[in-house]
């Protein structure tokens, strides 16, 4: 009798920690576990800041389910891949100030980012003066 | 593109971004007046004052707003004095600034004698220069409008605006294209010689503001005059020879052609006006 006690106490123990384990690792949080964007360099540098960093980078993600999944600048779009689930490709870019890319599935979900960081070769900026320097009427 | 350490050596044609430029001209030169008995104003001291931000600007007089189409196109929303009313001022910028010539001599062909007061003809009339300082008072007008300047390759640069009065004073427009071309020397780096000539085009209205001659003149009606619209034309050559980081030699000579309806009035005596100035820029 004793021992049926502890086998139903212990199976309602394990149901309970079962369930709790499905409540904490949610198909949400599992993915962002999974899931990865890697770009390679995360940095540019510019010749002052505001100008655009072209440059060729290797972007690498990986996500558990093949799916189509595409890659956003803020809300532009730089590429899409169909019923991928690990991609490793050079990308030519053109980026002005550091930017955050987001790797995001067909409902515009976010799988994964990563931030390019640009710098300016020089802390000072300079523009073009419009008037000579020195004028008398 | 630049690089940086041109960038930064060049303050002629670049500024930094979020400072203020304070530099001054040492040197001798003048500024002619073409006005019969205009003061010339002798140029000393050449103060400059200017500030970059990212689209706003001041410079030596110039306020402006501008947008960079792109690195060779700048659209500019700008407002400065109109320099038209400088030959009539005692009190402009450089008359305040620099210490005044002394008084440009009289060379009316009257007064001094009794036949001054036998009748003069229509014609007579007409033909007698009328000195600035028997005028009536041409007040200085603000103008705002649009700047486009294009830099175009090999250092060229063309500027266009158009500007109207924004101070009720002659109430109508005036606009100008200037081109400037840049030579550097690969054998004498701090030196650089600029050219420019531009054409200034002025309203009927502008020209009978300062030019004209009407009854609020106090004159004779014979020597009443209404010019019509024109284009006064500038060609000027600058010179800039960098000699440390803060100091510059620099010589600059710019010549104006007044347009014709300019130089018919009577208040007028040179068909030209001309500046001059040879000395050293510090900037702090």
């Amino acid at each position: 009798m004793n021992g049926n006690k502890h086998l139903k106490l212990l199976s309602y123990l394990s149901i309970y920690i079962g369930g709790l384990m499905t409540f904490v690792i949610t198909p949400t949080s599992l993915a962002n576990t999974l899931n990865s964007l890697v770009v390679s360099p995360n940095t540019c540098i510019v010749n002052k800041l505001g100008d655009v960093c072209r440059k060729e980078l290797t972007i690498k993600w990986k996500t558990p389910i093949k799916a189509n999944y595409c890659l956003y600048d803020k809300h532009r779009k730089i590429k899409c891949w169909v019923n991928q689930s690990n991609i490793s490709e050079s990308l030519l870019v053109s980026i002005k100030g550091t930017t955050t890319l987001t790797l995001k599935d067909e409902k515009k979900q976010m799988m994964a980012s990563t931030t390019i960081v640009v710098n300016g070769a020089t802390s000072t900026r300079f523009r073009r003066r419009l008037r000579a320097d020195w004028s008398v009427f | 593109m630049e690089s940086s350490l041109n960038l930064s050596h060049d303050k002629v044609n670049f500024a930094e971004i979020g400072q203020w430029n304070f530099s001054v001209g040492i040197g001798i030169g003048k500024r002619t007046n073409p006005l019969f008995d205009g003061k010339d104003t002798p140029l000393y001291l050449l103060p400059s004052v200017s500030y970059y931000g990212e689209n706003i600007y001041f410079d030596d007089g110039v306020l402006g707003y501008s947008y960079e189409v792109s690195p060779q196109l700048y659209i500019s929303a700008i407002t400065q004095l109109n320099a038209h009313a400088a030959n009539f001022s005692q009190w402009h910028p450089g008359n305040f600034l620099l210490p005044s010539s002394s008084q440009a001599s009289n060379n009316l062909p009257v007064d001094d004698k009794s036949d001054s007061y036998f009748p003069l003809t229509s014609e007579e009339v007409a033909d007698t220069p009328i000195s600035v300082s028997q005028l009536s008072k041409r007040l200085w007008a603000l103008d705002a409008g649009i700047q486009v300047n294009y830099f175009a390759f090999q250092n060229m640069m063309v500027q266009l605006n158009l500007l109207t009065d924004i101070s009720g004073v002659y109430n109508s427009i005036n606009g100008q294209v200037k081109v400037e071309k840049t030579w550097h020397f690969p054998t004498l780096k701090p030196l650089s010689i600029k050219l420019s000539t531009s054409v200034d085009w002025y309203s009927e209205k502008l020209a009978n503001y300062y030019y004209g001659i009407s009854d609020k003149d106090n004159q004779m009606s014979a020597s009443y005059y209404s010019p019509t619209s024109g284009n006064n034309i500038t060609v000027g050559l600058t010179a800039n020879y960098q000699l440390s980081n803060k100091w510059r030699a620099a010589l600059t000579y710019r010549t104006t052609s007044l347009g014709s309806s300019i130089t018919k009035s009577s208040m007028v005596s040179e068909n030209t006006s001309n500046i001059f100035f040879i000395g050293a820029m510090y900037n702090f």
